[in-house]
């Protein structure tokens, strides 16, 4: 096959974003990917990771890890919660295509995060199917009000928490292979101002 | 657009109310930062994309790009695309951060929370163009076909993906490549539910603020063909 060099297990392919990142925040990329590579890329896909990340255009999720075409699937919601169909776009990347690391990637400043804390505090329902995702947010955000520091960085943290733990609870796919050793589901935290990305326990 | 035109529309914001939040422009429809139209917005998509084929990609300035953004985004385009891991969209359109509202997910169709995120794309940052791109030999597309065929069930939820795709592939010419007829009906039925279950999308469209485009990416080629 003509893929690259793939991380052999899942610690591998978390040193390997995390290599990618401190690449990013260094301003030191590297090169994009020859086209020639890329057409290899047409016969098939080998990521190594799904990234459960927002929509939010300062986190494009190939440019913050510094990955190349064909290294990340790549699930995007605003406010990088579970949604239906994007468990199952992870259960593909898993069963299918055997990624062996699931990262759930919030971010600071998330303005879907925002609008929870502000539905919940002010009773604010907002137009369109936008509650919706404010509502998906509220349990995590009624958490984060009960901790102690700041209630808006507490909700984001406790949104990826709870992402990473409704991606395993809901789904037999992924806490099986998570129970074989195969998959491992971290949460993280990327900051806007220092381009880091940080993991959350 | 130019990446510079942009960083001065973004500085000229910078007294806004965008640094606290994007939801209160969202609750209030207050001020929100010059786009430029829907034309100029998929214009600027696609000499991207033609850079990216012809390997001449820019290298952004990405840390000062970052600080730049890290009080407000004003994205110019929302892009509904595939997960596949070969359609990395800023790639392929060759665009720096804060330029796309990106949302992925197996089979670029839109669920209701897909659609909350595009809505809120629209309502926050008036951003001017709709993108639906499919993508040549989308395995949920190749999964929906084979499943009309021959009634192949994948496992878990991911029969969920397939089931949001069949009508669009049941619709589709059954003659000639019909993975890649498949394909294009899916942007096009997932471009008019945008319109038909989004009152946001809706008044935006009949406003004339927004416009909605449907295209293509071929994964040997790395071009973008635009269908609609």
């Amino acid at each position: 096959m003509p893929f690259r060099n793939r991380p052999a297990t899942p610690d591998e392919a978390l040193a390997r974003l995390l290599e990618g990142n401190r690449r990013f925040v260094d301003g030191a990329p590297r090169a994009p990917v020859p086209s020639a590579e890329r057409i290899e890329l047409a016969s098939g896909q080998n990521p190594f990771a799904v990234v459960l990340g927002c929509s939010d255009s300062r986190v494009p999720i190939e440019t913050i890890f510094d990955q190349q075409p064909g290294d990340l699937f790549v699930v995007r919601i605003a406010g990088n919660f579970v949604s239906d169909d994007g468990l199952a776009s992870i259960e593909y990347a898993i069963a299918v295509l055997s990624c062996e690391l699931v990262v759930v990637l919030g971010h600071t400043a998330c303005g879907a995060v925002q609008a929870a804390l502000q539905s919940i505090e002010d009773g604010t329902r907002f137009q369109g199917h936008i509650q919706r995702l404010a509502d998906a947010i509220a349990p995590a955000a009624n958490r984060a009000r009960t901790l102690d520091g700041d209630w808006y960085d507490n909700a984001i943290i406790e949104n990826v928490r709870d992402s990473a733990s409704s991606t395993l609870g809901r789904s037999d796919i992924v806490s099986a292979a998570v129970k074989g050793g195969l998959v491992r589901v971290v949460g993280a935290r990327y900051d806007l101002r220092s381009g880091q990305v940080h993991l959350v326990e | 657009m130019s990446v510079d035109r942009r960083s001065f529309l973004l500085r000229a914001g910078a007294g806004l109310a965008l640094a606290g939040s994007p939801v209160e422009s969202l609750a209030a429809s207050g001020p929100t930062l010059p786009q430029p139209s829907a034309h100029e917005a998929l214009a600027t998509l696609l000499a991207g994309n033609a850079r990216f084929l012809a390997d001449k990609a820019t290298c952004p300035p990405l840390t000062a790009r970052r600080l730049e953004l890290a009080n407000g985004q004003n994205p110019f385009a929302i892009v509904v695309s595939c997960s596949d891991s070969r359609v990395p969209v800023e790639t392929v359109f060759d665009q720096p951060p804060g330029s796309i509202f990106g949302v992925r997910v197996a089979g670029n169709f839109v669920d209701t929370h897909g659609l909350g995120s595009i809505e809120y794309s629209v309502a926050s940052f008036k951003s001017p163009l709709i993108l639906v791109l499919g993508h040549s030999a989308c395995g949920a597309v190749k999964a929906t076909v084979q499943f009309l065929k021959d009634g192949t069930k994948q496992p878990g939820d991911i029969q969920s993906l397939i089931d949001a795709i069949a009508p669009s592939a049941r619709a589709a010419d059954h003659n000639g490549d019909w993975v890649a007829n498949a394909t294009a009906r899916n942007v096009h039925d997932t471009i008019a539910a945008l319109a038909s279950r989004s009152s946001i999308v809706a008044s935006a469209l009949k406003a004339g603020e927004l416009a909605i485009a449907g295209g293509v990416y071929d994964l040997h080629s790395g071009k973008v063909t635009v269908i609609t």
